[in-house]
């Protein structure tokens, strides 16, 4: 064989492999019933490396040494790409202003690392802990010199239009941002014009996205009809959307499983009721979900 | 005699209601503590398991049972109340307040004092090692509030 054709053969081959692979019929996963010790075991391995006492080697070795990721106010991790937040949002702002729903949405995103940047320090359990969370809080205010407190604001209403155009993610956030943006205590405000608005839009936008089978959408509405403070407290529907919320990431388990983990308030009719209403929310969500 | 009668009936429902939280810990594999919290909420930093951080609360609870105080670690994941990778206590652990009383089920620390695992166990049968937990305010009146550890939104990490 000519040795030159050789390496223009392995290219080939390799080509060859990667095409097979992704023409190759791939089965969707099917949903069993979860083998409970199997959950067990792993969150036991985690739970315990992560609450293990006050001082142990371990409880200091859990806080990453390396520099932590950036979160925004919506908890989601935020990747810059090694920009300035002023530099990225410059680099998307006029196409958010035109009306560019990826672009409004990037611009809220990085906008959001700057909400929460003066948030009093915690008390923690170490001083250590709490050095580590100054120094993030102090290089996220650097990454936001040049952003204005009204550009702060001003990224609500980017997150606004994203949601109003059916993001899903930012349909998620604007439940996470609480009214304004802002941390609002529900129950002392509850009569506020704002908090009302903001209580039916963020439940409305969180049905919108569970209903696009977005699972955390799902279980954050399992969260509110348990937590009442925006909607009526319900356990129907803290378990029926509990169930919808797993069965969207992929989860099944049989009913006995299902009541055991969401029907502890519900008698027998109601939880069976909740376990249909479950299924259907799912079902309904995920059929018809863009794949 | 009228006195200690009286005592007895005004004492008698907070016993039961303790003892059946007590049955009902035994029964989901935990172990069981009641008593008074003798410090503030703190908040302590966790790893990161697919992007949220599995941060914890800790008190101090001086407990009836045997007058040693424990370290109470809980999941701020399982409050109703968590935000995503907030550096804070979330809301509903953070009402608990120095010499309220508290009441939890979960798993001792092997070593040093303290109980942690005091949280639901996403509907898994329970065992000694992962009880289905929970932490719970007691009212002056004796009533026993709901979990403050029950969310399961989070569930996901571990299934």
């Amino acid at each position: 064989m000519d040795q030159r054709l050789s390496p223009w053969l392995i290219v080939a081959g390799a080509l060859a492999c990667v095409a097979a692979y992704y023409l190759w019929p791939h089965d969707e996963p099917a949903a069993v019933p979860v083998p409970e010790h199997t959950a067990v075991a792993a969150a036991s391995v985690l739970s315990r490396l992560a609450a293990m006492p006050v001082g142990a080697s371990t409880a200091s070795a859990a806080v990453t040494a390396s520099e932590p990721p950036l979160i925004g106010r919506n908890g989601r991790i935020v990747d810059l790409g090694g920009l300035s937040v002023a530099q990225y949002v410059a680099q998307r702002e006029g196409a958010a202003r035109l009306g560019n729903i990826k672009a409004a949405y990037e611009v809220y995103q990085a906008e959001s690392l700057c909400a929460n940047t003066d948030e009093p320090l915690p008390e923690t359990t170490e001083n250590a802990d709490r050095e580590q969370i100054a120094r993030a809080q102090a290089r996220q205010r650097a990454l936001c010199t040049n952003i204005s407190p009204s550009q702060v604001q001003e990224r609500m209403r980017y997150l606004k239009l994203a949601a109003d155009a059916g993001n899903a993610d930012a349909q998620v956030d604007y439940f996470m941002e609480g009214p304004g943006g802002k941390p609002v205590d529900l129950a002392a405000n509850a009569d506020e014009p704002a908090v009302k608005q903001w209580k039916q839009d963020a439940i409305g936008y969180l049905r919108t996205a569970g209903a696009q089978c977005n699972g955390y959408a799902l279980s954050l509405l399992s969260n509110a009809y348990d937590m009442g403070s925006m909607v009526e407290r319900d356990p129907g529907l803290v378990m029926a959307y509990g169930i919808a919320a797993a069965r969207a990431r992929g989860g099944d388990k049989t009913p006995e499983q299902w009541k055991r983990q969401f029907g502890e308030d519900l008698n027998e009719a109601d939880a069976a009721a909740a376990l249909t209403l479950g299924a259907q929310l799912a079902d309904g969500a995920c059929r018809s979900a863009p794949k | 005699m009228s006195r200690i009668l009286a005592l007895l009936l005004l004492v008698s429902p907070f016993l039961t209601a303790t003892a059946s939280e007590q049955s009902s810990c035994s029964a989901n594999k935990g172990a069981f503590l009641t008593g008074t919290v003798t410090s503030a909420p703190k908040f302590a930093s966790g790893s990161s398991i697919d992007g949220v951080e599995t941060s914890h609360t800790h008190v101090n609870l001086k407990a009836d049972q045997d007058g040693k105080t424990y370290d109470v670690a809980m999941d701020n994941v399982y409050a109703v109340d968590y935000v995503k990778n907030a550096k804070a206590v979330p809301n509903s652990l953070k009402a608990i307040t120095v010499g309220s009383r508290l009441e939890v089920c979960g798993e001792k620390y092997t070593s040093g004092v303290g109980i942690h695992w005091v949280h639901s166990n996403c509907g898994a049968v329970p065992t000694a090692t992962a009880p289905n937990g929970w932490v719970k305010q007691l009212s002056s009146s004796g009533s026993v509030g709901a979990n403050l550890e029950r969310s399961q939104t989070y569930c996901y990490l571990w299934n």
